[in-house]
């Protein structure tokens, strides 16, 4: 033991959210109880944040390794972090302290405290140290445990509410979780008949370009891909996004479909590489584009601001699938490096932080309008304003104008496939954004016009008083979503040392 | 061909079988025990794959497969809560409007 | 495929929408591929074999299995444990958190097979658990067998209606989370003994195993006798409605 390294603080980022849901579980209804998460929320920050700083400090910027139990791969587990995984870490981090702080008010006035003292505080904490543990490990059949982890306490969060849509958009959840696991672990199977080992790394050194490796690849891409929602097989996401609590909403669609995402990606470029093919990635970015035009659609046709947008992310989530197209594939093996990985990455940054922040200001003007219907929000604006900038804000930035997380993001990727000769990406690029700003003016196009709307029998729900701490928390969400539109280089620095990051 | 071999085939073809199961079964019982059976194909899978020779066996599928039976019954559980407490509400909500019809002037809603 | 999620009793067998010829050819053809990858292909030699065999001295236990469960891969385990945790909290039945943990809600009905089933094969029941608990060092066993044994005689000893587990009262929340507690403690008090997360001690790994295995088999046994309550109150609301006063 040399001096700090950011790898001793590996097990400390799975099990400090692990103690913070027993703790919850533990105390269930008591007073105390959202300021002990605050705590915990606060200590994980501080833990993740020293984590990163250390990682950032530490010259090599190879990936670490922390070994469990002294064994080391492969009979044992080992923790590995590399530049894409502390930056999934530093952003769960930072969501989970955000998220974590609006939870707090956001539950007190139309949920029993039994059932967020009992079910949702222990809940949450389980998904944090899933995502967590996943973004850590270095062991595929424990990525299988972290998935199922996710999967299950994500769909156990969508029912917290207990009515009919809530339970059957967990169900359905839940059961395509289930069924993405299942090709996973078979996949894991044939990997480790061929392999002898579970470690990701010895698995990437003796895989090779077999028809064993390809059918696990085939079979953890189909798995993955329902997990993510990449059109069409997203058919899901909508009403399980919409129906979850909203800090629910915010952490599944900022979150939890970029650590199956994550996963994809690690096997696509790095464990499997050898494998994949230009060809295979072009079928990906193809139901990218389409994801992009579906979603954008749907969500322009949507009449639920939630489900307007779930049905967003259905599309945000088709950009970074051009990832995968854009990609250099050089003969034996690609990697996740270059441009068009920058690109993906700074793409999974901006659209958590600014889909987050249009959750949580989304939440807040149903709360304050006593429903979800997109018809009701008219002249909202007057009564919301700060909240309406948040949500503008994020739309500015999931459209892609400048200044915006998300102009860069789109920026990146636009040059990237000049830069690789693929046009007709940059026609799709395009075109979403076009499609992304319809429906996003819709909805602020009827919060800006005056008046309200006659609200006669539809509007039952009593109207609720949206406390300042969502408000703010939605707001530093949108401050940090601009920040990035002018900071790009430092993500880039984090997830991508080697190359060196592109002026923007 | 060894009888190990024989044994992977047939768990394939039980995780084959439960994937049809999965995507054409109307019931939502029928779904979670399809995807049971997509699992126990696995399982047989890894437990053929562990042994190695007439008394040889590789400890680490078994212990995954033991390890991938508590996380099926957890998530069986799961679906199957979620899966009464729909039709629970559904039973509901009928009793409610067959009361309602029973009654001689219908109340609007 | 996943559109309409059919929960009717009279249900049909096959979603009606789903087209059969395109998900058996579908289906066929993923066989055909997983069959022709597993034929063409050999796997390999000899797996981790030959490095469990060769540690297992210093993991504390004898039999193989239970060495990669509760030593080279406790991580896995623990997060396992973490699991089956999700899955009760999301279930948990609901109860008034000052009634006691179990209680007997109703009048011993006269059933003479159901009170020789509970006087006889429950106790034996534990006995077993015990024994399975105990054997898994050395041999197939340990503490999801064990735990799964005594959820059984948990649900033997519901059947009838007469007992019930308060499984929001402190005690029963402190023994569902006491497998992971334990699990998380020595793991963490671990690092300071010897450096690393989860890093028996040679000398006293066996006994730390033990300790975990036997809180894991309290906090399954519990988690999985809430599985069944959580099913069973809900499926049956009215059978519970008039029996929440206790009796004792």
């Amino acid at each position: 033991m040399n001096g700090l390294s950011s790898s001793l603080f590996l097990p400390a980022i799975v099990f400090l959210p692990l103690i913070a849901s027993i703790i919850a579980f533990l105390v269930g209804r008591n007073r105390l109880q959202g300021r002990i998460n605050m705590l915990f929320a606060l200590l994980q920050f501080l833990l993740v944040i020293l984590t990163t700083v250390l990682f950032l400090s530490e010259q090599s910027y190879q990936s670490s390794r922390y070994v469990i139990g002294g064994w080391g791969a492969p009979l044992g587990i080992d923790l590995v972090v590399d530049g894409f995984s502390i930056l999934m870490i530093a952003l769960t981090g930072l969501l989970t302290l955000l998220i974590s702080a609006y939870s707090t008010s956001y539950f007190s006035e139309q949920f029993s405290s039994e059932q967020k003292g009992l079910r949702f505080w222990p809940l949450w904490w389980l998904l944090i140290a899933g995502l967590n543990a996943l973004f850590v490990s270095g062991d595929a059949f424990n990525i299988y445990v972290c998935l199922e982890i996710i999967g299950l306490s994500a769909a156990a969060l969508v029912a917290i509410q207990g009515t009919r849509a809530a339970l059957e958009a967990a169900l359905r959840y839940l059961l395509v979780g289930l069924l993405g696991s299942l090709f996973y672990l078979l996949a894991i199977a044939i990997l480790y008949r061929t392999h002898g080992t579970l470690d990701l790394m010895q698995i990437a050194a003796s895989a090779d370009n077999g028809l064993p490796d390809k059918v696990a690849m085939i079979l953890i891409a189909i798995g993955l891909l329902l997990k993510i929602a990449l059109f069409p097989l997203h058919f899901w996401l909508p009403q399980a996004h919409a129906n979850a609590p909203t800090p629910v909403s915010a952490i599944l669609s900022a979150l939890v479909v970029k650590a199956s995402l994550y996963v994809l990606i690690k096997f696509w470029f790095d464990i499997l590489g050898e494998t994949t093919t230009f060809g295979a990635s072009q079928v990906l970015g193809a139901l990218g584009g389409a994801a992009i035009l579906y979603g954008s659609w749907s969500a322009f046709r949507a009449t639920q601001l939630k489900v307007l947008i779930a049905y967003s992310t259905v599309a945000q989530l088709g950009y970074i699938f051009l990832l995968f197209p854009l990609s250099k594939y050089a003969v034996g093996g690609s990697s996740f490096s270059g441009s068009a990985s920058q690109a993906a990455i700074y793409f999974i940054v901006a659209h958590a932080c600014a889909k987050a922040a249009m959750f949580l200001s989304a939440g807040n003007l149903i709360l304050s309008q006593g429903n979800g219907e997109i018809a009701q929000l008219k002249g909202i604006a007057t009564r919301e304003p700060l909240n309406v900038l948040v949500f503008a804000i994020a739309g500015i930035s999931l459209i892609g104008l400048p200044p915006s997380a998300g102009f860069i993001a789109k920026w990146l990727l636009l040059t990237t496939s000049i830069e690789s000769g693929q046009w007709w990406w940059v026609i799709v690029v395009i075109a979403g954004g076009l499609f992304g700003a319809m429906y996003l003016f819709k909805v602020l196009g009827l919060a800006f016009t005056s008046g309200t709307v006659d609200t006669g029998q539809g509007n039952k729900q009593p109207r609720e008083h949206v406390s300042g701490v969502m408000t703010a928390v939605a707001m530093i969400l949108a401050i940090i979503t601009l920040a990035l539109g002018f900071n790009a280089e430092f993500i880039l620095n984090i997830s991508n040392p080697i190359v060196e990051a592109s002026s923007v | 061909m060894t009888s190990e071999l024989l044994y992977m085939i047939a768990g394939l073809g039980l995780f084959s079988i439960g994937l049809s199961g999965v995507l054409i079964a109307g019931h939502v019982m029928r779904k979670i025990l399809a995807l049971n059976v997509m699992g126990v194909g696995i399982f047989m899978f890894l437990i053929a794959l562990a042994r190695k020779s007439e008394s040889v066996f590789d400890p680490v599928p078994h212990a995954m497969v033991l390890t991938g039976i508590v996380i099926a019954v957890a998530g069986t559980a799961l679906a199957l809560n979620l899966m009464v407490r729909i039709h629970n509400i559904d039973e509901t909500e009928l009793e409610r409007t067959r009361q309602e019809s029973a009654k001689p002037e219908k109340i609007e809603l | 495929m996943f559109k309409k999620l059919d929960t009717d009793y009279a249900g049909a067998a096959v979603d009606k929408n789903a087209s059969r010829l395109s998900v058996s050819i579908l289906v066929a053809g993923l066989l055909v591929l997983l069959v022709t990858a597993l034929l063409g292909y050999d796997a390999h030699d000899v797996g981790l074999e030959p490095l469990v065999t060769q540690s297992i001295e210093l993991s504390g236990v004898t039999n193989p299995v239970t060495a990669v469960l509760l030593n080279f891969r406790a991580y896995d385990t623990l997060l396992e444990i973490a699991v089956l945790l999700i899955v009760v909290i999301a279930v948990l039945p609901i109860d008034d958190r000052r009634t006691a943990f179990f209680r007997r809600v109703a009048e011993t009905k006269h059933d003479l097979v159901l009170s020789a089933l509970q006087r006889w094969i429950a106790p034996a029941l534990v006995i077993f658990a015990g024994y399975l608990l105990w054997a898994g060092a050395y041999q197939p066993g340990g503490a999801f067998q064990a735990g799964a044994l005594l959820a059984g005689a948990c649900v033997l000893l519901f059947q009838g209606g007469t007992y019930r587990i308060n499984y929001t009262s402190s005690i029963a929340r402190l023994l569902l989370v006491i497998g992971l507690i334990i699990f998380v403690a020595v793991g963490l008090a671990l690092i300071w003994v010897e450096g690393s997360l989860l890093t028996y001690p040679l000398e006293s790994s066996s006994i730390l195993i033990l300790l975990i295995e036997a809180c894991a088999t309290i906090s399954i046994a519990i988690a999985l006798a809430s599985l069944y309550s959580s099913l069973f109150d809900t499926a049956f609301p009215a059978v519970n409605m008039g029996k929440n006063e206790s009796i004792t």
